[in-house]
């Protein structure tokens, strides 16, 4: 019983552990996104600047 | 991705984040053989003994990220680069989370050995202490309008936290004339014969899993700090623009 216990809370542990690895993954894939954007719209304004 | 076939694609993809699978392969063994590896049934600390791969792992890697963020900070008064100043801050702030969750595996293993979540002891008192000290840091930042000022601020302050905060946590427990916390003559489960041998494979590991853990945390923070900068400047330039 006091096996099956520990069991149940290691298996706990290691699903919310890997939840929050899957979750930092998500982060910074959503940062290296993000990062995708800024450079598109910073190489626009670039753009912008030297035309006018 | 075009040139670049799947398996290659791949292969890049694992270069660039192996260490993080490392991390998490190890934070996994630690949980595995944290509860299922046989621990010495020592008196009073009994099977909390297993508590060490997390509290005191997560301590020492509040304390190599908060020891990273000074590096930054002397770099950024060095070199003036906003950069090291963004990293400065981001590790600040993994080292408090790191610091937080230490501070709460602390409890709860005061709590089924000493019989409270927290004791009046010299080493307790000066680690909250020293984690009140970076608090401040977060304050006088967000106190600070001018960014180079804010930097410039910050950074000093970093330094002279660090200093403080190992006086807080070293130097000041020793002096006092008991602590119920081990590792007031050392660092504690470092020093020959602390740790007994089969608690070894895993309490290394644990050091090197949550080292890992707060450089990720480290990286995303700081990644997010110079997006949230970069979207500013973005804006700042636009209203220039059309201003």
């Amino acid at each position: 019983m006091g096996e099956t216990k520990i069991l149940v809370v290691i298996l706990l542990l290691v699903i919310i552990f890997l939840g929050i690895a899957v979750f930092l993954f998500y982060l910074e894939h959503k940062i290296s996104a993000a990062e995708k954007k800024i450079d598109k719209l910073e190489a626009q304004q670039k753009k912008g600047n030297n035309q006018s | 991705m075009p040139g670049i076939n799947k398996n290659e694609h791949n292969m890049q993809t694992f270069r660039k984040h192996w260490w993080k699978f490392l991390g998490i392969l190890l934070i996994i063994w630690v949980i595995l053989g944290g509860f299922l590896f046989e621990v010495p049934d020592l008196p009073v600390i009994r099977q909390s003994i297993r508590n060490i791969y997390f509290h005191v792992g997560m301590w020492f890697g509040m304390i190599f990220i908060l020891f990273v963020g000074v590096v930054f900070s002397i770099r950024y008064l060095l070199t003036n680069d906003p950069e090291a100043d963004m990293k400065a801050f981001a590790a600040v702030r993994t080292g408090l989370l790191f610091g937080a969750l230490g501070l709460i595996t602390g409890m709860l293993w005061a709590k089924y050995t000493w019989g409270a979540f927290w004791v009046n002891d010299p080493k307790l008192n000066g680690a909250v202490v020293g984690m009140l000290t970076y608090l401040a840091y977060i304050v006088l930042r967000s106190s600070v309008e001018d960014q180079d000022k804010r930097a410039r601020l910050a950074a000093v302050y970093n330094v002279f936290a660090f200093v403080l905060f190992f006086v807080f946590i070293m130097v000041l427990p020793r002096t006092a004339s008991a602590s119920i916390h081990p590792g007031v003559d050392g660092n504690p489960a470092l020093a020959t014969g602390d740790l007994a041998p089969q608690m070894r494979i895993v309490f290394y590991p644990a050091m090197a899993g949550w080292f890992i853990m707060a450089w990720w945390l480290f990286t995303i923070l700081f990644r997010a700090e110079k997006l949230d900068a970069r979207i500013n400047e973005l804006k700042d330039n636009q209203h220039t623009e059309h201003g």
